[in-house]
């Protein structure tokens, strides 16, 4: 009897193995989307630099990409900015449109959308907001441990509030508020062309050991606007 | 193809004919539904699991629950920078669980049937079905904290049946208030039905735990009607489901100061004050069960099924039980939130203004000072564990000529002399494991047991969810609101004399002090996160700012002088610095984290969902 059963269960063993490479069909096998969208965040047609950390779980997606066909809510896909404010996304061929994430940006709220139909690709899409603060002639030099960054500061919403102006360190290109190794507030600007210097040597020696974990160094200045969780920032900068 | 499937289609068959086809057996692994609730240890048996389904938040089960907030930071490993730990996630501790709801409603139509009637005492019955309420209405308030308004389904079962329009099954968000309402009704309801004598270690829902449950849901309902308007203004949906009108503070108020008093007057519950050992007694009455006056309901442990790891995991590791050990550290910053009592400035100060060490004549001297609560909940270092003083030195200051250095070891780590540098606890800051990284150690929840830290029994320390005290500090915050100062420090003070701190008076109570008691009183006792958000201070404290003093977390390091000759030689020297695991991570709290995110996938399910303010 056993040696019965014992033969039963390779055989079936045996057809199993036989058997399930052809249940597979095409069917639930959908191949990744192909299609690609892509654009920038713009300012009067000016490009903008953004926070450059994605990250899924604190939701720091500035855009949400909906998909119009059909009549019920499906979601969407959260579209992340690179720190240049560039974002590229892989979808399905389909009608969409771009919305701000509430809450999120450096810009004023608004409810504008972009509305496209994508097919096989769609790109150079301009989003435009309207940022609060916006930072222009950002220049840096670095010598002898000593960060000297000049930069102008411009307000654009008269009814924003400066909570502060941070120098942002980090050991690599991703370097924000969110990520970084250092950071130094500045709390005395107003809007108009500053000079603000940061000297290493300074530093504490943790923070000095925090600083020196690649090799690397780059840095950001980057602008809180009070009671707005994300800040406008300059171009990244290596420090060399 | 068609010959293998022919090949199969004979192997089944031939399977089947050599089992029993007797399929009309009663099944031995299910009971069913009229068997559950006309036997009264079944029907218990389905509220166990109720219980044991409802431990939402933080909780001494788990250690690493702690390391987020403004408490303890873990000890393990090196500095890490997680999402989590970057900004403090939006779901954190949510609840959602309808399927619960559903079985609940299930349950009560069980035991409401005329066969449970018949069966059962009546007096059983109707507790038990007080009880289910009673679980029902807290699961929602742990749902609201995190949400807001979310549907409410009442005592219906939904069951799907072929043919059935859907859109039965999608009921809309209710408002906050009417979600924190309905949570009050449901207390209500209950109170009548429960027991008003004391359960054993408070493991069962009473009377008490209902009312409390009514208090601390209008005293939520309140400020966040109050504070949300004033400081946060924004965070609301078009109606109400997220938000509170202003104009409704007053009326939760009322409701939370009534009841609060109500159970401080009726019920058998007492702080548990030792004039004698004021911090021992502190420590007895948030974590000792025998004697226990003060806990009302409580996640209660019991060998060898219901255990937890908490004190394998934090116990000093010099004295340990079994492998670990100094797992968690509570931070500076709690440790200076603790009064002194003397009334002075409770910051530990480390240097003179010249930059020169402050130095102490005990490692104790900063500590006993203060409230005597502190020792009640953190190990300060020299404190004793089991009888036995728990060291936590981080090195010696030694003297080079005329200046002096700090000097640290290899930890157990000894000079020429013999004299101890570094503690085998620590604190040290470094990614070794097992040792200290904050200069204190957790009390509170670690168990006094001998052996409580051996596997595999573990600990049988419970998890209190309402004790007396907060019924003073509603009542104190509500009075407060209101305007009644008088009545306010009367209960305020009432649990700031188990510390031994001075009285408050009405002209020099502030809203900051209430805030405090509940962060000193109800440490360790997933309070601070909620209260925090319903104060709406959250975004304010825990702003994200490198080196803000409540944002960034510290730890405390202990160095002892050795320096013969020198005036200062056995004296004590403390440097503060910012807590090794959270170095890069001030606490950061978004606005957006106040109410967690409405997911997709439910609204794709049910449209009538609206989403969340600022998602």
């Amino acid at each position: 009897m056993a040696i019965r059963s014992f033969f039963k269960a390779i055989f079936m063993l045996f057809l199993i193995t036989v058997l399930l490479p052809g249940c597979s069909t095409e069917i639930d096998n959908w191949d990744y989307p192909r299609s690609v969208v892509s654009g920038r965040f713009v300012y009067k047609g000016q490009p903008m630099q953004l926070m450059s950390t994605a990250s899924d779980a604190t939701g720091s997606n500035m855009l949400q990409l909906h998909q119009t066909d059909g009549d019920w809510i499906q979601g969407f896909v959260k579209v992340f900015a690179k720190e240049d404010g560039t974002f590229t996304v892989n979808a399905f061929d389909g009608d969409y449109y771009l919305t701000l994430t509430p809450g999120r940006g450096p810009w004023q709220p608004n409810m504008d959308t972009v509305r496209f139909s994508l097919n096989g690709e769609k790109r150079d899409l301009s989003f435009e907001v309207t940022p609060y603060f916006w930072i222009s002639d950002f220049k840096d030099s670095y010598a002898d441990s000593t960060l000297t960054a000049t930069f102008k500061l411009e307000q654009i919403v008269p009814t924003a509030n400066l909570e502060r102006v941070v120098v942002e360190l980090g050991t690599t290109v991703i370097v924000d508020n969110l990520s970084k190794a250092y950071e130094k507030s500045f709390t005395t600007i107003t809007a108009g062309s500053h000079t603000v210097t940061l000297n290493l040597k300074e530093l504490s020696g943790v923070e000095k050991a925090n600083l020196r974990r690649t090799g690397h160094l780059f840095a950001r200045i980057g602008v809180k606007t009070a009671g707005v969780s994300d800040m406008i920032y300059s171009e990244t900068v290596k420090l060399q | 193809m068609r010959i293998l499937i022919g090949f199969l289609t004979i192997a089944l068959l031939a399977g089947i004919a050599g089992c029993s086809t007797d399929l009309d057996t009663e099944p031995t692994n299910i009971l069913p539904e009229s068997a559950v609730f006309t036997d009264k240890a079944l029907a218990e048996s389905v509220l166990a699991n109720f219980y044991a389904s409802v431990n939402y938040g933080q909780n001494n089960g788990d250690y690493g629950s702690y390391h987020l907030l403004d408490e303890a930071n873990l000890s393990y490993g090196p500095a890490t920078t997680t999402d989590a730990e970057k900004v403090i996630p939006r779901d954190l501790f949510d609840a959602y669980d309808y399927e619960l709801v559903r079985r609940m409603n299930q349950f009560l139509v069980g035991i409401r049937s005329s066969a449970a009637r018949a069966a059962l005492l009546e007096s059983d019955r109707s507790n038990m079905e007080a009880q289910c309420i009673f679980l029902r209405a807290w699961y929602h308030f742990c749902m609201a904290r995190s949400y807001g308004g979310m549907p409410i389904l009442g005592d219906t079962v939904f069951t799907y049946e072929s043919g059935i329009d859907p859109d039965r099954f999608q009921v809309a968000r209710s408002t906050e208030a009417g979600i924190y309402d309905y949570v009050i009704a449901q207390c209500d309801l209950a109170a009548v039905n429960l027991t008003s004598a004391k359960t054993t270690n408070g493991g069962v829902a009473n009377k008490w735990a209902a009312l409390m449950l009514k208090a601390r849901a209008a005293v939520y309902a309140a400020s966040i009607a109050n504070y949300g308007n004033k400081l946060t203004p924004t965070l609301r949906t078009q109606n109400w489901e997220a938000g509170i009108p202003a104009d409704q503070a007053a009326k939760y108020y009322q409701i939370a100061l009534e009841t609060a008093e109500q159970v401080i007057a009726q019920s058998p519950y007492a702080l548990q004050i030792n004039e004698a050992n004021l911090g021992d007694s502190f420590y007895k009455a948030t974590s000792v069960k025998a004697g226990n006056t003060e806990v009302i309901w409580a996640m209660d442990r019991l060998r060898p099924n219901a255990v937890t790891q908490f004190t394998n995991f934090t116990m000093p590791y010099s004295h340990r039980d079994f492998t670990d050990g100094n797992a968690l550290g509570v931070v500076l910053n709690l440790v200076e939130a603790f009064e002194n009592k003397d009334g002075s400035s409770p910051l530990i100060k480390t240097t003179n203004a010249d930059g020169s060490y402050v130095f102490y004549n005990s490692v104790e001297d900063p500590f006993t000072k203060k409230d005597a609560r502190l020792w009640g909940t953190v190990i300060y270092p020299n404190a004793p564990y089991r009888q036995s003083p728990v060291i936590l030195q981080a090195g010696q200051l030694n003297k080079s000529g005329n200046a002096y250095v700090l000097r640290t070891s290899s930890v157990g780590g000894r000079d020429a002399q013999g004299n101890l540098i570094t503690s085998i606890n620590g604190p040290v800051a470094n990614s070794d494991n097992f040792v200290n990284k904050t200069g204190f150690l957790v009390r509170k929840f670690v168990d006094e047991t001998p052996n409580a830290g051996l596997n595999p029994l573990f600990s049988e320390m419970w998890w209190p969810r309402f004790r007396i005290a907060e019924a003073y500090l509603i009542a104190a915050e509500a009075a407060f609101e209101l305007g009644d100062k008088t009545k306010a420090v009367t209960h305020l003070n009432a649990t700031r004399k188990r510390g031994g701190i001075q009285s408050l008076t009405a002209e020099k109570v502030t809203f900051e002090h209430i805030v405090n008691e509940y962060r000193v009183e109800f440490a360790f006792e997933d309070h601070r996160l909620w209260d925090l958000k319903r104060w709406r201070l959250a975004h304010k404290l825990w702003n994200g700012i490198p080196n803000d003093p409540t944002a960034q977390m510290y730890s405390l390091f202990p160095y002892k002088v050795v320096a013969q000759g020198d005036p200062n030689d056995g004296k004590w020297i403390f440097t503060k610095q910012v807590s090794f695991k959270m170095t890069s991570n001030p606490r950061n709290f978004p606005l957006m984290s106040y109410y967690a995110a409405i997911q997709p996938d439910w609204r794709a399910k049910n449209p009538k969902l609206v989403n969340n303010p600022l998602q």
